[in-house]
């Protein structure tokens, strides 16, 4: 038996209880007598606890066989459990966690001092706590960064790196004439690649996660903060099946944690006071992820007081030198944008805008280098709305990839009706109006043009910022319809308002995609 | 400090390591239309998108394309991904920390100009895109 | 006839014109009175009457005279055929009588002389057309006997000359036996050499074939070095391309071991050195291709002179069968040759002797051409004394046909009525 092998095998399964086994116990804290959260919860711990056991794990094992107590007494209903004993199994859990990682890394898990004292604390019965001895809550930080999903994320850039460099190293094949090569060599080499390109492609779509897993990742934290602050709120999900990039989401974890701090701290007021404002007292954290038709919406919102004008205003006056109705003739979108400027300072202002100078900066900042856009609405004491739109992300569409003059390109198959082939002859009317090459800057000498892509229009597209929306695009070649990664294009690219990302080709090569919006 | 000297455009230029990823040399570039000329594509590599610039032409005098496969130079910092096509590279170099002036020596004699990657983006972003 | 004499017609003339004058002054009183006019009338009419009747006169008289002196310029011119004309009845028709009798005196002399004159003229002419006769019989002997002496000087000088000519043959056909007997000889070696050459060309075409084995066997190496090459330039592109990604290698572990901070720092160096060694490793790959090209190229060159010697060798091949064949035809040749020049040598002897009785004859041939010409050389002498003697004859001869053909010019002048 490869006990190296099982233990890791073994860490993997339990980081993910223990993530359900968090989400478990959150739930619960909202709803104490659930037995049947209980049982899964239970449920959990027991997983856990036998897994550990297979392995002799005594200090994991021995953990989980105390936590496990407690909940047969609470699903049983034989002990009313209190937030003060969640929040024990919730440290637990935590201490599970670092054990479980102790274990992987051949560390000593007996050896953390927290094991003792939370031991010591389930040693005892659940309605017997000395309640002196719960320590203070820890200081909330961020999530820890992702690096675990089923597999270690690092593996998984790894493959798809080696197997793209497997892929391109095809590339390199010094060319064999047929005597040189051994017959059904070459057939196997092909079949080979093939194999290898599916490989890789099918390692590329690990590169996603549903954003649920994304938001939950953020439920332990806003709960924290909510307890840091003296809130009672809620993270709700919106569209949490939707798949997107890791990277991405790697990249936004900072940013939503500023935008949640700042809804915690600053937007969701004291239940006392939504209380006495015929709110609900728990407040409420969305985050919303919807896909438009190329590029992602994040919303970050919250059902807080809002975002106070007056010192907008202020700024807006004394620094920037507006007058009233200037201030006021602006639209809020623009108005609420000015707290991102990067010289709104809130050193003198309330408390109630401390801190967001800096974590706006933080924000701005990653969402620029992402290419997206950022809108901030809000409403007096009705809340606080960030509007986070990114360019099409990593995804796989199917696009048309052709070649026109020196460039290979793409355009998304739901864009494309038909492809025709053009006919030789005088060039037809309309041929030059609105011609792609001629809008992409390619010089008319280079081109061969073969092919003609008939553009459908999907409905509800506005028209085009050229005015007249192309209804075809004369190319050179068509490449095919194929499946193709997409990134985003990049500060650079983007600055050409015309491609909405880059496309990798199932071999590694690259088709840019165009925008069809503001083509 | 460890600096990565490299010659292009007639320079003689280095950069901070810290921001040096990767050299590779297997890139073929995909051109972007309207990308100003010294943008030469992008490249996919292991994972991540680079914009690949002429660094010879971007920061000096002439062109730092010879061959079919040039070395590029992979450069990442802070959010940003490029790369720079030189005519020659040096290496890794340790030189001694400027002291204000741009110029600095190394130990073989030769004077390097240290830029910093900021400033390439920057001279990059100011070019035009587009019509 | 009556005469008239000049004397009464003058004075019938003078008193004729009397009686015209008296008539006239008495016509002329009559027509004018006055005295002048009428003779001056009278005088002119006299005087015209004077000239009319002189003119009359003088002129039948003139004219008789001149008609006489024309015949006598006839005369003189020798013309003696035209009869005097009688005209006159007076004095001077004795004139006229006189000078016809003179005439026709002059004729017959003349006219007798004429005759004397042909028939001298005649035997003259016949005399000389003799001695024409004579001389040309003279001329046609004496060429006749130039000629023979011609001919038989030149008949000698032939004979002469044949005889030298018979001499020379002679020699030179001693000479030719001579020679033939030697070209025997020689042939006989001829054909001992060559059938050892054709014994050598066999020799050698073997020894040829042997060398282009030889050379086959030898390129073999050659051959198989060309396939060598290319596979050694394979291991230099590997070489090269290692040597490439072992330079990018050390240029990215550099650039980790600076991320690697502190613990890099040895790890950079190792890397640097890597790097250096892989610059080595491409400038040594570069020489070893340039030497490796070179190699190649000489090979080549190698290869082209071996086919090209192939090919000579081949040639020299297909030119020794032919030399060797050839030497056989030069053999069968030469023997022919040999026999037939034995025969010649035979031939030519023969012929000397017979040379030789045909020289005999001829100087025999010579001796009576000489003869000949010495007999003809006196009969030459002969003829030329006779000959002279006619010369005289007909230099004598032609004198009197000259002065008798002067005779006949002379009294040709005069010419005769026709009889």
């Amino acid at each position: 038996m490869d006990i190296d092998k099982y233990k890791k095998i073994f860490v993997q399964e339990s980081a993910n209880y223990l993530q359900e086994l968090t989400t478990g116990l959150i739930r619960v804290e909202q709803d104490l007598c659930n037995s049947n959260l209980w049982s899964e919860i239970h449920g959990k711990i027991h997983s856990i606890k036998g897994m550990a056991r297979a392995l002799s794990l005594e200090a994991v094992s021995n953990l989980c066989h105390q936590m496990e107590a407690w909940c047969k007494e609470f699903q049983a209903g034989t002990t009313a459990p209190d937030a003060a004993a969640v929040q024990i199994l919730m440290d637990g859990t935590d201490l599970l966690k670092k054990m479980t990682e102790a274990e992987a890394s051949g560390a000593d898990p007996a050896a953390d001092p927290e094991l003792k004292r939370i031991s010591a604390l389930l040693a005892c019965r659940p309605d017997k706590l000395d309640r002196q001895t719960q320590t203070e809550p820890h200081p909330v930080a961020a999530p820890s960064p992702i690096d675990r999903i089923r597999v270690d994320y690092a593996l998984i850039e790894e493959l798809l790196a080696r197997s793209q460099e497997i892929i391109l190293l095809e590339k390199t094949l010094p060319p064999l004439s047929h005597q040189q090569m051994a017959a059904g060599l070459k057939s196997w080499i092909d079949h080979y690649m093939a194999m290898l390109r599916g490989l890789h492609f099918q390692l590329a779509r690990l590169r996603l996660m549903p954003v649920q897993d994304f938001a939950s990742l953020f439920e332990k934290p806003v709960r924290d903060l909510g307890k840091a602050y003296g809130r009672e709120v809620k993270l709700n999900v919106a569209g949490g099946d939707l798949q997107v990039d890791i990277g991405l989401m790697d990249r936004l974890r900072e940013p939503f944690m500023h935008l949640l701090r700042n809804a915690v701290a600053h937007g969701i007021e004291p239940p006392d006071e939504r209380e006495r404002m015929g709110k609900s007292r728990e407040g409420t954290l969305v985050l919303a992820a919807d896909k438009r038709r190329d590029s992602l919406v994040l919303t970050v919102g919250d059902d807080g007081r809002g975002i106070d004008p007056n010192p907008i205003r202020r700024y807006l006056r004394e620094v920037v030198g507006m007058s009233d109705p200037e201030i006021s003739a602006m639209p809020r979108e623009d108005f609420f944008r000015t707290i991102l400027r990067l010289d709104y300072s809130s050193a003198d202002e309330t408390t109630q805008l401390a801190g967001r100078g800096i974590g706006m900066d933080v924000i701005a900042k990653a969402i620029e280098c992402l290419s997206g856009a950022l809108a901030i609405d809000s409403e007096p004491s009705r809340g606080t709305r960030f509007v986070i739109s990114l360019p099409l992300s990593l995804s796989i569409i199917h696009a048309i990839v052709f070649r026109i003059g020196p460039y290979t390109l793409a355009a998304p198959t739901s864009h494309v009706a038909s492809i025709q082939r053009r006919r030789n002859g005088p060039s037809q009317e309309g041929d030059h109006n609105n011609d792609l090459g001629l809008r992409l800057g390619i010089d008319p000498r280079e081109r061969k043009p073969g092919f003609i892509l008939k553009l459908r229009q999907p409905a509800g597209t506005e028209h085009g910022t050229s005015g007249q929306p192309a209804d075809h695009f004369m190319v050179d070649a068509v490449v095919g319809n194929m499946p193709l990664m997409v990134m985003p294009p990049g500060e650079l690219l983007a600055k050409t308002g015309t491609f909405a990302g880059v496309g990798i080709m199932e071999d590694g090569d690259i088709a840019i995609l165009l925008d069809m919006e503001r083509i | 400090m460890d600096c990565f000297v490299f010659e292009a455009g007639g320079k003689r230029l280095g950069i901070e390591a810290r921001c040096v990823y990767r050299v590779a040399d297997d890139a073929r570039p995909a051109a972007v239309p309207l990308a100003p000329p010294c943008h030469v594509g992008v490249i996919y590599y292991r994972g991540d998108l680079f914009d690949v610039v002429d660094a010879g032409l971007l920061l000096g005098d002439r062109s730092s394309l010879k061959d079919e496969n040039p070395y590029v130079i992979l450069l990442k910092w802070d959010q940003h991904k490029l790369g720079l096509i030189p005519e020659r590279i040096a290496g890794m170099k340790w030189i001694e920390a400027p002291k204000g002036a741009e110029d600095v020596f190394t130990h073989d004699g030769r004077r390097i100009r240290l830029i910093a990657p900021e400033d390439i983006w920057r001279l990059l972003s100011d070019l035009s895109y587009g019509h | 006839m009556n005469r008239t004499s000049i004397k009464n017609k003058m004075i019938l003339s003078f008193l004729a014109l009397l009686l015209i004058v008296m008539a006239v002054v008495g016509a002329a009183r009559q027509i004018s009175d006055n005295v002048i006019t009428g003779l001056a009338f009278s005088a002119a009419l006299a005087l015209a009457a004077g000239i009319i009747f002189g003119g009359i006169f003088s002129r039948s008289i003139v004219r008789r005279l001149n008609s006489l002196s024309g015949a006598a310029k006839e005369v003189s011119r020798g013309d003696l055929s035209k009869e005097i004309p009688l005209l006159s009845r007076d004095e001077i028709r004795d004139l006229e009588e006189v000078f016809a009798r003179m005439v026709s005196d002059l004729r017959n002399i003349i006219s007798e002389i004429k005759e004397v004159s042909t028939r001298i003229e005649e035997t003259g002419r016949s005399l000389g057309v003799q001695i024409e006769k004579v001389l040309s019989s003279s001329r046609e002997i004496d060429e006749t006997a130039l000629s023979i002496a011609k001919g038989s000087e030149a008949q000698s000088l032939i004979v002469q000359r044949t005889s030298l000519v018979f001499d020379k043959c002679l020699e030179q056909m001693n000479e030719a036996a001579q020679k033939s007997t030697q070209t025997v000889s020689r042939t006989v070696q001829a054909l001992q050499k060559t059938e050892t050459g054709e014994a050598k060309a066999r020799e050698t075409l073997h020894y040829l074939e042997e060398v282009l084995k030889q050379m086959v066997e030898n390129a073999e190496p050659i051959y198989r070095l060309s396939g060598k090459v290319e596979k050694i330039k394979m291991v230099m592109d590997v070489i090269e391309e290692l040597s490439r990604k072992t330079d990018l290698l050390s240029l990215n572990a550099s650039i980790e071991a600076t991320r690697a901070g502190e613990m890099g720092k040895g790890f950079a160096l190792v890397a640097n050195e890597i790097r250096s060694m892989a610059e080595n490793s491409r400038h040594s790959s570069h020489e070893i291709r340039a030497i490796v090209d070179d190699i190649f190229k000489d090979n080549k060159a190698v290869l082209a002179s071996l086919r090209k010697s192939e090919t000579d060798i081949d040639k020299g091949r297909t030119l020794i069968h032919g030399i060797v064949g050839t030497f056989g035809e030069m053999l069968s040749g030469v023997k022919q040759i040999s026999a037939e020049v034995q025969d010649v040598g035979e031939a030519s002897r023969k012929q000397v002797q017979e040379m030789r009785g045909l020289l005999d004859q001829f100087q025999e041939l010579s001796r009576l051409a000489h003869e000949n010409f010495v007999s003809t050389q006196k009969t030459t002498i002969n003829t030329k004394g006779q000959k002279e003697q006619i010369m005289e004859i007909a230099r004598a001869a032609k004198s009197l046909q000259a002065l008798s053909e002067k005779m006949v010019e002379t009294q040709r002048r005069f010419r005769l009525p026709e009889a």
